[in-house]
Order: C-alpha cells, then structure tokens, then sequence
C-alpha cells in the first residue's frame, strides 16, 4: 500500500528526514517511535503534502507516486493524517466542514453528492463511535474544543471519511486514560484486512490498546530500529538513551 | 425613457436654484449651504479626513451628464428586490421618487414617504431636524447636498410607534451609459419607544455618483436597525453620510455591506447625548478589482454609561484599495464608557492596499476601550488542514474567506436578508478566487 523509499526532506537547509525507509501493507498497523524532535510529525506532514520542505527519495501509494499529488488528492485516494495539533476553522461548522469532505471525496469518485439523511445518520453514528458530544457539530471546527474533543474529532473524522492509509500523530497525548480508551476501541473498530494504520506515539501505553504489528524506532531522521511490539516495551523500560548506546556501539 | 433634466451641472443646479426657493420652507438652510458650499468647494486628498480617498472623478462633477427620466411602468423592481422580505419600498429610479413603485404610508404614527411630499406633509418635522446633525459647515459634499437634494426618503415613527416591517429603500440608477449625479437626502425620526429596521439598497445598472446624506434621530429607549447594501453598485461613485443622534437608553445598529461600487465613501457617524445608549456598527467590504472602498466611522461617547461595539472586515484583492479610519471619542464627561473596535483585513495579494486608522481619543478616566487593527493573509495551517481532508485549494480558500466574511453577515437580524447575502458572498468569494 505505501513504499517509502530513501525519503529524504529538508526545510531551509536544515535536514530532517535523512533517508526514511518504510513498506505498508493493507491490514497492517505500524507503531512510529521516537523521542521529541526526531522527524515523526515531518514524516506525516511530506506524506499528507504540506508545502514548504524540499523532498527527494520515492513514496509510493498503491503503486503512484504520491509526492507528485496535491494534498486534496492524497486525502481522495485514501491518505487521512489526525494532526498532532488540530487546527481551529473559525466559521465554519464541523457538519459543514464534513458534509463538504464528503462530497468532495464522491465527486472525486464520480458518485453524487450524499443526501442529507444519510449523511446525517452517518454523522450521528461515528460521532457516537468516539463519544463525541452532538453538539459539537454546530459549532466551528476544533474552536474552543478541549484538547481532548479535538483529538476525537480527529479520529471522527477519519471514521466518516475511511481512509485506506491513517496517520494519526500522537493522537495519544494530551489523552486522560478514559479518553485514551475511547480513541483506541474507534481506531480499533474502524480497522480492516483492506486499511492500513502509522500511528505515532512516544509511549507504549496506547499500544496496550491499539495492538501493532511492527513498531519502528525514528530518531534524527533515520528509522534506527524495526520489530515486533516487544521492542515498545524494551524502549520503554531502558528509555531512547539504552538505544542510542546500542547504535554507537554497532557503529 | 423621455426628456432629460434640465441644468445638471454643478454651476448650473447652484444658479437654477436660487432662483427656484421662494416659498419653499426650507429655503434658509438651502441658502445657508450653498455659502457653506462656496467655501468649501469640493474634497481633495490635502484634507486630512480625504487623504487615502483619491476621488479624482469629482473634480469633473460639472461635467457628468444628465440622468435619464425613465417611465416607472418599465421597470421591473423584481430584478433588484431582496427576496422573502415583507416590506415597505421606497423606490428611486435616477434619483426620482417612483411614487407607483413605492408603498408610502402616510398616517399620524407612521411616515413613510419621501422628501418632496414631507415638505407638505411634515413640514414642522423637516424644520425641526433636517440639516441640524450632519456637519455641513466642514464637509463641502454635504453642504452641496443640504443645499441641491430634490428628494430622498423620509421616515418619521411617533412615540412607541412599533414598526413591524422594515423599510426598504431601492436607489437604483439605470438605463444610461454616461455617468450622472444624484443628491439625495434623507431623515429618519424614531420618536421614544420606537422600533424600526431600515434597508437601503444601492444599485447601480448604469454610472452613477451618489451624494447622500442621511440623518438619523433615535428618541429615547427607541431602538433602530439600519443596513446600507452595496452589493450590486456596479462602477458607481458614491459619497454617504449617515449621522445618527441618540437620546437616552436608545439602540442604534448598523451593518454596511459593500463588495461593489468604483468609488465608494462611507461616513458613519453617531453621537450619544443621553446615558445608556448603545451603538453597534458591522462593516464588510470586499474588493475585487481596482476599486476604492473606504469607511470612515465616528462614535462620539459624549454622555456617561454607553456602549459602542464595532467590527469591521474586509478582503482586498491585488489591485484593490481599501481604507478604514474608525475614530472614538470619549468626552470628558462620558465615564463608565464602554467601547470595543476591531479591524480585521485580509489581502489576498500583497499588491494590494489597506490603510486602516483606529483613532482613540479618550478624554475620559473610568473608561473601558479597547481596538485592534489587523492586516493578514489566509492562514496556511487552516488552508493545509482543509486540503488533507479533500477540499481543494480554491474551495478551501472560499471557505476560509467566506467564514471570515461570515462573521459580519452574521450579525444581519434579518433571517431572508441575512441567507441572501450569505449565498451571495460564497458566490462573489469563489468568483474572486476564479479571477485571481
Ligand atoms: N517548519 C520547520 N522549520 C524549521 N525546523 C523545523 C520545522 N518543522 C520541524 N522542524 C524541526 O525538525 C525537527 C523534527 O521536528 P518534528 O518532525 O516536529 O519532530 P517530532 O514530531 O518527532 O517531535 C525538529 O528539530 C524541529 O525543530
Ligand atoms: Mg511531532
């Protein structure tokens, strides 16, 4: 599903991602971590298409080269990324906002645009999905959400637009216990043999609840380790300093 | 379409005038205008209060031509109406009152009319007010409007008197290709405990420049909503000067809506001379070519306890120009003043321009003000957010724009008014992101 290959991106001279090598496959979930700083919230931005970072090396989705799309059109083949930072939209609805995502999407798609009962029966569902207070769908996306709100709007907004590929970028933090739980029984609802989750964290304790197949290591830039959900747990008894010992030594 | 006006220019009009007052009661203040005129002629940018506002077509306000006299049974009003609104309209095609396009009413509570027919009709009324609030003695424009103005609209509400529909006013000049002027006067009286909304609606289908001066007098505890559209003002010129006076514990709210026009000029001005008075003004301006909009705004806190509350938005496109000077004065006696102003502008290129003034002048100590003036682009943290989420760029920027525009249109209180103008700004948002 996404090949990345010798990903490399710099911002103004500064480089960030020093050669990033990452395969997805449908159905799988890839735990990203790293400590701060290391190039997590770069690698989902250049991989949504934020402007601003001089890019080279190869991604690939589902066969097309991705850097060569523009944002909207990653979001309409089936990239989604939940923002480590929510951004707030002043004036415009979260039921507007949606409403025009989705049918964005269809039109895309060649579909005709969602009629108004089914778009809202669907709404009402995934908001129930992450325990999303209705009332916030009238008011202005993420604007005076708590911290806890806009990262479940994150992830209700993923749910109606069922992304193939799910970047969600320390979706986790911020996250009381309760809410944590919330977040992870919808991502873990919403996963499938066809879609596909990165998700980024800086503490094992989200994957106690969304269970990975693989857990990478990123730190300045390079992805320094690969395994199994056993190396979250090493990582979190021996800290990220155990790992950069470890990488001098092999050096 | 008939005859043509006679003695359009401005030397013409001073002297056919003159000639024309005996016996109208309100000669004396003609006269005294045209000598206020005389003195100072016409605006220029050496004046500190015209200095961002380059109004070169006016030095050839001798020049325009006459306005067309249209017969009224022609006119469609349909294709200018705002929809869904149960109202009184008064319309004015060329400057003329179209009496069998209009709904007068004329009864002792409510006046609802024009200038001509309130000389007779209330007379008392027109000695009583017109002439005495807007400042003449230093703004030519406005003397040369107290001093020429055939006509204009006049509403006179009696204590209590609740008006339960608004008034429409239609401003429409047509059916000629070569720029013409029009003065227009007007005088709006809501007596104590009244309540009135009144719409004036600019449009422009041929040139036109509109010198307008309206006075508004809010009588105690009486509450008035006033809008002034100039959505469909095609490339006229215009001039207005709207001064309101308000007694105690009255309202005053105001929104001005302006995304057309060639050369526009707003003065809003309001003084408070009774405690507890609140003022509202909304402004949006939106500029899509190279056009000049420019809003000077004046709340004059001249008694203790009032409220002012301000907010004026615009967007301006790359070979825009907008200009927006909002000056505050708190007298001395004016304590526990409360007054907010903001500012917000948006330039979509940064070849285009924006002067914007916020003037405080607070001689007052137990105050609260407070203003903020701000000039910025889309944010690109929300246009980037919009786009993961599958909306393109010139989407994401229309929503962007028209949720920032938004705000102001909000405040309209008129629920058809308000989804009218909604609509229509998207529209105008989007094909301002189709042309740049
Ligand atoms: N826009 C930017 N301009 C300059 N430096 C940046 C920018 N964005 C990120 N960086 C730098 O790149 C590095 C990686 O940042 P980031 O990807 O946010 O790390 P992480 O998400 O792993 O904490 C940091 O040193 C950060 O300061
Ligand atoms: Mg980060």
């Amino acid at each position: 599903m996404l090949q990345i290959n010798n990903l490399r991106a710099s911002i103004d001279d500064k480089q960030i991602l020093k050669g990033i090598n990452l395969e997805v496959k449908p159905g799988e979930v890839h735990a990203i971590m790293g400590p701060n700083g290391s190039g997590k919230s770069t690698l989902s931005s250049v991989i949504a298409g934020r402007e601003g970072y001089e890019v080279s090396g190869e991604v690939l989705f589902n066969g097309n080269d991705l850097l060569e799309m523009a944002p909207e059109v990653r979001a309409w083949e089936g990239i989604f990324l939940a923002f480590q930072y929510p951004v707030e939209i002043p004036g415009v609805s979260n039921t507007n906002f949606m409403r025009t995502c989705i049918n964005e999407q269809r039109k895309y798609k060649g579909l005709p645009e969602m009629d108004a009962s089914t778009f809202l029966r669907t709404m009402r569902e995934k908001a129930e999905l992450v325990e999303l207070d209705p009332n916030l769908m009238k008011r202005s996306v993420n604007q005076g959400f708590s911290g806890g709100e806009k990262k479940r709007n994150e992830i209700f907004q993923l749910a109606m637009l069922e992304p193939k590929l799910a970047i969600l970028d320390e979706t986790d933090s911020g996250l009381d216990i309760d809410a944590l739980r919330i977040v992870s029984n919808g991502v873990n609802k919403l996963r499938n043999k066809d879609n596909a989750f990165v998700v980024i964290t800086h503490y094992q304790r989200l994957l106690d609840y969304i269970v990975p197949d693989f857990v990478h290591v990123l730190m300045n830039g390079q992805i320094v380790k690969s395994g199994t959900k056993e190396l979250a747990y090493e990582l979190e008894e021996k800290g990220y300093d155990w790992l950069k010992t470890e990488l001098k030594a092999t050096v | 379409m008939s005859t043509i006006a006679p003695a359009n220019t401005l030397t013409d009009r001073l002297t056919v005038f003159a000639n024309q007052l005996a016996g109208d009661p309100l000669e004396g203040m003609r006269r005294a205008a045209a000598a206020d005129f005389a003195r100072l002629g016409l605006p220029h940018t050496d004046l500190e209060d015209w200095k961002y506002t380059n109004f070169k077509g006016l030095q050839q306000l001798d020049a325009l031509a006459p306005l067309p006299i249209l017969d009224e049974a022609a006119i469609d009003l349909n294709k200018y109406r705002i929809a869904g609104i149960d109202a009184y309209e008064l319309v004015f095609i060329n400057g003329r009152f179209a009496g069998t396009l209009s709904s007068r009413f004329e009864s002792e509570q409510r006046f609802i009319s024009s200038l001509a027919l309130a000389r007779n009709l209330r007379t008392g009324l027109l000695l009583e007010h017109l002439g005495m609030y807007a400042q003449q003695q230093n703004e030519g424009l406005t003397a040369l409007n107290t001093a020429l103005a055939p006509d204009g609209f006049v509403i006179h509400l009696a204590k209590n008197e609740v008006c339960e529909r608004p008034v429409v006013i239609y401003h429409i000049s047509t059916g000629t290709k070569e720029r013409g002027w029009v003065n227009q006067r007007n005088l709006v009286i809501a007596e104590a405990g009244s309540q009135l909304t009144v719409i004036e609606k600019y449009i422009s289908d041929s040139p036109i420049f509109d010198n307008v001066v309206t006075e508004v007098v809010v009588g105690s505890n009486a509450d008035v909503a006033h809008y002034k559209l100039q959505t469909r003002y095609g490339d006229a010129w215009h001039v207005g000067t709207t001064r309101v006076e308000q007694a105690r514990d009255s309202r005053y709210y105001n929104a001005t809506i302006s995304w057309s026009g060639e050369l526009v000029r707003n003065n809003l001005q309001t003084r408070h001379n009774g405690t507890g008075c609140e003022t509202h003004y909304f402004g949006l301006y939106l500029l899509d070519h190279d056009n000049l909009i420019d809003n000077h705004t004046l709340v004059d806190h001249a008694q203790p306890h009032c409220n002012s509350h301000e907010l004026y938005k615009g967007i301006v496109g790359p070979a825009g120009k907008a200009v927006f000077n909002g000056k505050v004065m708190v007298r001395p006696d004016a304590q526990k003043t409360d007054a907010y102003q903001s500012n917000a502008n948006i330039l979509l290129a940064d070849t285009g321009t924006i002067n914007t003034k916020p003037e405080l002048e607070i001689f007052a100590d137990d105050v609260k003000c407070s203003h903020g003036a701000t000039i910025g682009q889309l944010d690109l943290n929300e246009l980037f957010y919009l786009k993961t989420r599958g909306i393109g760029e010139e989407k994401a920027r229309t929503i962007l724009l028209t949720a920032f525009a938004g705000e102001v249109i909000e405040a309209i209180r008129i629920d058809a008014l308000r989804e009218d103008l909604l609509a229509q700004l998207m529209d105008e948002l989007h094909r301002m992101q189709i042309t740049f």
